[in-house]
């Protein structure tokens, strides 16, 4: 009986920390600004850690997806540095805009 | 005493095909001086290549090759030796091609992008030589982080890669979170952490494995740039640096796309979860070969042209894969191949000459007529024309999946050929029908250093295609132990 309650509830967690995986990922995905897209990816990121906790994965797993969620951070941070440096912005839509417009400006490029 | 070491190198193949390319990287970051790197990276990047292609010609000759075990466990089989030589030889010739950084103005950086180059190899091919999940969870991420801090490196010359950059991270970011749950849910339901287990295991959980293993090659789908999971591919390549894009866009594409083989492969031959891993493998292959082909149609910056089309070959991959049969995992190998060779003729010509767009190529064959004879090459290959190693990767996977009964495989191959005449007709047409303007002509700078791996690439796209048969023999021999043999 308790075993089968353990199991349940982490099913629950594993359920729940996958709805945060799904909510990070469309966070970063359709988040306007960069900052929150790298949040997006810390959040869903995160989930993915509990998950793997839940089901009981291998420490190996977990530490290396804690490292690999590290350096995603470390470079996700310094190209938005530069991105904002190059570009004045941080808002997607705003970067975007600017690139079509050099697009634009080229011949034929598309 | 040399025959001695070579034997030493030979039994211990998997490992040193991982470890060689990070060692020079680790070395180039201590030398500095961009020649002597680049010297350092052409060998431990040619060095491991060459033992690859002897494990995979071991393995196809005899079924077994006696490696040595080692502490650092890893798991020899058909389909990732196989493909562990092809990234390696796809790596190998794009940085022999960064030698042309060598010639232009050097920034701080350039040895840089030789060691990040060599870190994509070797983690790509530790991911398929991994013993466990989370060696290649990790090997895998290496690579991908790899990748996108090398297109983000080189933009000193157009900001545009920077916003490459960062959506190739966001996209590869969410998609390392749905790896890593799919990998804990593959392991939870085998209880083992061996990626062989897949093959032996009795599952306790076979719902929860088709979700993991359907998890994972969608994460992995995403760092492949196979559509609909590529929103960064055109945005990273389109305006990264000629040099960057070919070992980014060429060697990463692929080394991806190998990884996603070989979960793929495993997972598709298991009774218990391959119907379900099968059913989502041919539908993502479906789905990148139309849309693949029609952005590619769309295209007129090169760079992103030979990144959809990629994507539309990796789609006629993936339906090898899914057949989930040796002939159907052969045939993805060649494949594999032909991406690899189509992909470097074609950006690294572009690259020699410092073209990007389809305007850039008017009159390109009388300015640079061996790298247009490459685009040439690559383009008939994205056809699927005749006496070119794309029609033979077509042409087997038409034969395997007919076999199978899924006749509309054969369809979608089809579509992909199609479209490849109408993308790779106009590459044609703009270099050999279309006058050079003035402006062109006077700005026109030919970069010969990148020609010789280019060649190389666009060579072996015709020669393979015209004799077959060694290439047919060895994909024969590594895919009928696809899952196979370990050490």
């Amino acid at each position: 009986m308790t075993e089968a309650i353990n199991v349940t509830s982490d099913q629950v967690i594993a359920c729940a920390s996958l709805a945060l995986v799904i909510g990070g990922a469309l966070l970063a995905w359709l988040s306007g600004n960069l900052f929150k897209r790298l949040a997006g990816i810390i959040v869903a990121a995160s989930g993915a850690l509990v998950t793997a906790s839940a089901l009981a994965a291998p420490e190996s797993l977990i530490t290396s997806g804690a490292a690999v969620i590290f350096v995603e951070l470390v470079i996700g941070g310094a190209v938005a540095v530069r991105l904002y440096e190059a570009y004045g912005s941080i808002e997607a839509a705003e970067v975007d805009s600017l690139d079509g417009r050099e697009d634009l400006a080229r011949p034929q490029d598309g | 005493m040399d025959s001695g070491l070579l034997e030493i190198a030979r039994a211990h193949a998997p490992f040193l095909v991982v470890i060689a390319p990070i060692v020079g990287a680790a070395a180039i970051i201590a030398v500095r001086h961009a020649g002597v790197c680049w010297l350092i990276a052409c060998l431990s990047a040619l060095a491991p290549t060459a033992l690859a292609f002897d494990l995979v010609w071991r393995l196809a000759e005899s079924g077994v090759a006696p490696l040595a075990q080692l502490a650092i466990a890893t798991r020899v089989d058909g389909v990732g030796a196989a493909a562990a030589a092809v990234v390696s030889l796809a790596s190998a010739l794009a940085i022999f091609a960064a030698g042309a950084l060598l010639g232009e103005r050097r920034g701080p950086e350039t040895h840089l992008v030789f060691a990040l180059g060599l870190c994509m190899q070797g983690g790509w091919c530790g991911a398929l030589y991994a013993r466990d999940w989370s060696a290649l969870f990790v090997a895998a991420e290496g690579a991908w982080l790899a990748c996108v801090a090398l297109i983000g490196l080189r933009s000193e010359k157009d900001r545009a890669a920077l916003n490459g950059a960062m959506r190739m991270l966001i996209s590869g970011g969410a998609a390392s979170a749905f790896l890593l749950c799919g990998l804990a849910f593959l392991m939870r339901a085998l209880g083992d952490a061996r990626i062989e287990a897949l093959a032996g295991v009795r599952l306790a959980a076979p719902a929860m494995a088709a979700a993991g293993a359907s998890l994972a090659l969608l994460a992995l789908a995403a760092k492949a740039g196979v559509a609909p999971l590529h929103a960064w591919v055109g945005a990273a390549l389109g305006r990264a640096q000629g040099n960057v894009a070919l070992i980014a866009g060429v060697a990463g594409l692929a080394g991806a796309l190998a990884v996603m083989m070989r979960v793929g492969a495993y997972a598709s031959v298991d009774a218990r979860i391959g119907p379900a891993v099968s059913t989502v493998l041919a539908l993502l292959g479906a789905a990148s070969a139309v849309i693949g082909s029609v952005q590619a149609i769309g295209a007129t910056n090169v760079q992103r042209m030979a990144g959809y089309a990629s994507g539309a070959q990796a789609g006629c991959l993936l339906l090898g894969v899914a057949l989930g049969s040796p002939a159907g995992f052969a045939s993805a190998l060649v494949q594999l191949l032909a991406i690899m060779a189509g992909g470097a003729a074609l950006v690294g010509a572009m690259a020699a000459g410092g073209a990007k767009t389809l305007a850039d190529l008017d009159g390109y064959g009388r300015r640079a007529p061996l790298a247009s004879a490459a685009i040439t090459a690559a383009a008939l290959s994205f056809m699927g024309a005749p006496l070119t190693i794309g029609f033979l990767g077509r042409w087997r996977l038409v034969e395997a999946s007919v076999g199978a009964g899924w006749w509309w495989a054969a369809g979608v191959v089809i579509v992909v050929s199609l479209a490849g005449v109408f993308y790779g007709g106009r590459l044609i047409e703009r270099i050999y029908f279309k006058r050079v303007s003035a402006v062109q002509s006077s700005e026109f700078t030919a970069r010969n250093a990148l020609l010789a791996p280019v060649l190389v690439a666009a060579i072996a796209a015709i020669a393979i295609g015209v004799a077959p048969g060694e290439l047919l023999r060895l994909a024969a021999g590594v895919a009928a132990i696809a899952t196979g043999v370990g050490p």
